[in-house]
């Protein structure tokens, strides 16, 4: 029981009290570019889930290891990019051998994989010392605050569009940033001005 | 249209009409974070320059024929070689700047505006170009990151470059990310109301675009899946013009290509005369594709006889007019 209550803490407190996407910044371009995509939602929510999980697991064992634990942020670094690499090029050799790979498949994945989002996560584990399963819950949490922060952003562009009353020189991405401003201003009330700063 | 028209087009269209931060929307989580001050936001400015312009040029230059999804790792790798070693440096000699940066300096080998950039404009077009392109992005970049970074500075801490202003109101908010949005959203709309005067043929609209925003994003997996997905966009590239030769010349290879596959059977007899008649009939097909590109250089020469003489018509046509 207890397991499962460190998962769910630590995905609520990734996707909602510490967003990372509103809160952090993190995978902030990715989020307001495919909200204007809604149909790459959940193909691309799956893989940065899968890829944010693996990476922060993975990179939470290795931290066990006491020779990996002793060495500095610095190489930490490193390793948590090495991790992210490997862990692309098996999964991207994994779907050459189950068949034809369509071009769509490998762009998505790629995104899935390198951005400040699923990178972000070992290093946030890291800082927070963070055990498996917590390092678990805030892998699936960054998933799920991804599919937030798209839903929110997408709903609020829809109703700008409609709305023709915001001036011409505001249309498109002038005003799409301060709807996320505001969005981002909210969601660092729930995690308050000093922990983000 | 001469070569410094074509470059003066080049930078005027991913600096100011396409511009990545204002108008695409990509690499915007390093200038939300971290530009919160001049010197931080200078700092972002000369890491990504760099990164860019490297990444950039040797995307051109050597991973032209590197398989997509090689490509997107080594962007990453490049990143890493770049990112790390300035890392270390910061670590070292100015820890203060380190400390403000704090995470996000790492991620910064992840810019979602290298990779694009890359698989747009890098691969598809010449190492000069490419560089053109790195620099002109870059600059861009860096301006709008040091004007976020100025702004939030001064508004949000009350100083500038250090140097206090003491400034009656202080508004701390826009050192968080919500800052550097609403920062980013009115420079955005000052540059496109710029654009809509100075150049009222183009459209900074263009480069995000909203036509799917009301598609349901509900389906099946497999059927999302399926849906075209394209965030690199459609280039600007010089890509060469394939001739009619060309076209038979790789007509052919890929029919060879295709025979000379080998056969996977267990019986060997069976092989072997599978092989044989794979063998004859892939030689046939390349007779057959000679020919063909003989056919084809045939025609193109009876067009230049036809043209040279309809060309040699008009000549002693106007030299007889004269005469008169």
């Amino acid at each position: 029981m207890s397991i499962f209550l460190q998962l769910i803490s630590a995905s609520l407190y990734t996707m909602l009290f510490q967003n990372l996407i509103f809160s952090g910044g993190y995978g902030i371009s990715e989020a307001v570019r495919m909200s204007a995509k809604p149909r790459q939602l959940l193909p691309l929510a799956v893989f940065i889930t899968y890829f944010s999980t693996t990476v922060s697991a993975i990179c939470v064992l290795l931290d066990r290891i006491s020779v990996i634990h002793k060495t500095d942020e610095m190489l930490h670094a490193v390793i948590f990019s090495g991790v992210l690499s490997a862990v692309y090029m098996l999964t991207m050799s994994a779907v050459r051998l189950y068949g034809k790979v369509k071009p769509r498949t490998i762009r998505r994945i790629g995104i899935s994989a390198f951005n400040t989002l699923v990178l972000a996560v070992p290093f946030i584990n890291y800082r927070s010392a963070f055990t498996v399963v917590e390092a678990i819950g805030s892998g699936l949490g960054a998933g799920i605050a991804f599919v937030i922060a798209v839903l929110l952003i997408n709903s609020g562009l829809k109703k700008l569009d409609a709305n023709h009353s915001v001036p011409k020189c505001f249309k498109g991405t002038p005003a799409l940033f301060i709807y996320t401003a505001l969005l981002s201003l909210a969601f660092s009330g729930l995690s308050g001005l000093s922990s983000s700063l | 249209m001469s070569d410094r028209e074509k470059i003066f087009r080049r930078i005027r269209n991913s600096a100011v009409i396409k511009n990545p931060l204002l108008f695409e929307a990509v690499g915007l989580c390093p200038v939300v974070a971290i530009a919160v001050s001049l010197r931080s936001a200078v700092y972002l400015a000369v890491i990504t320059a760099m990164q860019m312009i490297v990444c950039e040029v040797l995307a051109s230059g050597l991973l032209k024929n590197v398989r997509r999804y090689l490509r997107v790792a080594l962007y990453f790798v490049f990143g890493i070689a770049i990112i790390y070693p300035i890392m270390y440096l910061t670590n070292r000699f100015i820890p203060f700047v380190s400390v403000n940066l704090g995470i996000y300096l790492p991620l910064m080998a992840v810019n979602s505006l290298v990779a694009l950039h890359c698989e747009r404009i890098a691969v598809k077009n010449t190492v000069k170009n490419s560089f053109v392109d790195a620099v002109s992005a870059s600059l861009s970049y860096g301006a709008v990151t040091v004007v976020t970074g100025s702004f939030r500075e001064l508004l949000g801490n009350g100083t500038i470059c250090g140097f206090d202003i003491h400034l009656p109101v202080k508004v701390s908010a826009l050192l968080l990310p919500f800052g550097g949005l609403i920062i980013l959203g009115f420079a955005s709309a000052v540059l496109k109301s710029f654009i809509v005067r100075r150049y009222p043929e183009e459209s900074p609209d263009k480069s995000f675009d909203t036509s799917e925003i009301r598609r349901s994003l509900r389906g099946s997996f497999k059927d999302l899946m399926n849906d075209d997905f394209n965030p690199y966009g459609d280039s600007d590239a010089e890509v060469k013009q394939e001739s009619a030769f060309d076209l038979a010349r790789k007509n052919r290879d890929k029919k060879v290509k295709k025979l000379m596959k080998p056969v996977k059977k267990d019986n060997i007899k069976n092989r072997k005369q599978e092989a044989k008649i794979a063998e004859s009939t892939a030689e046939k097909a390349s007779r057959n594709a000679y020919v063909s590109e003989f056919t084809v250089i045939l025609e193109e020469l009876e067009e230049y006889k036809k043209t040279y003489e309809a060309q040699k018509n008009s000549e002693t046509q106007n030299d007889g007019g004269e005469e008169e």
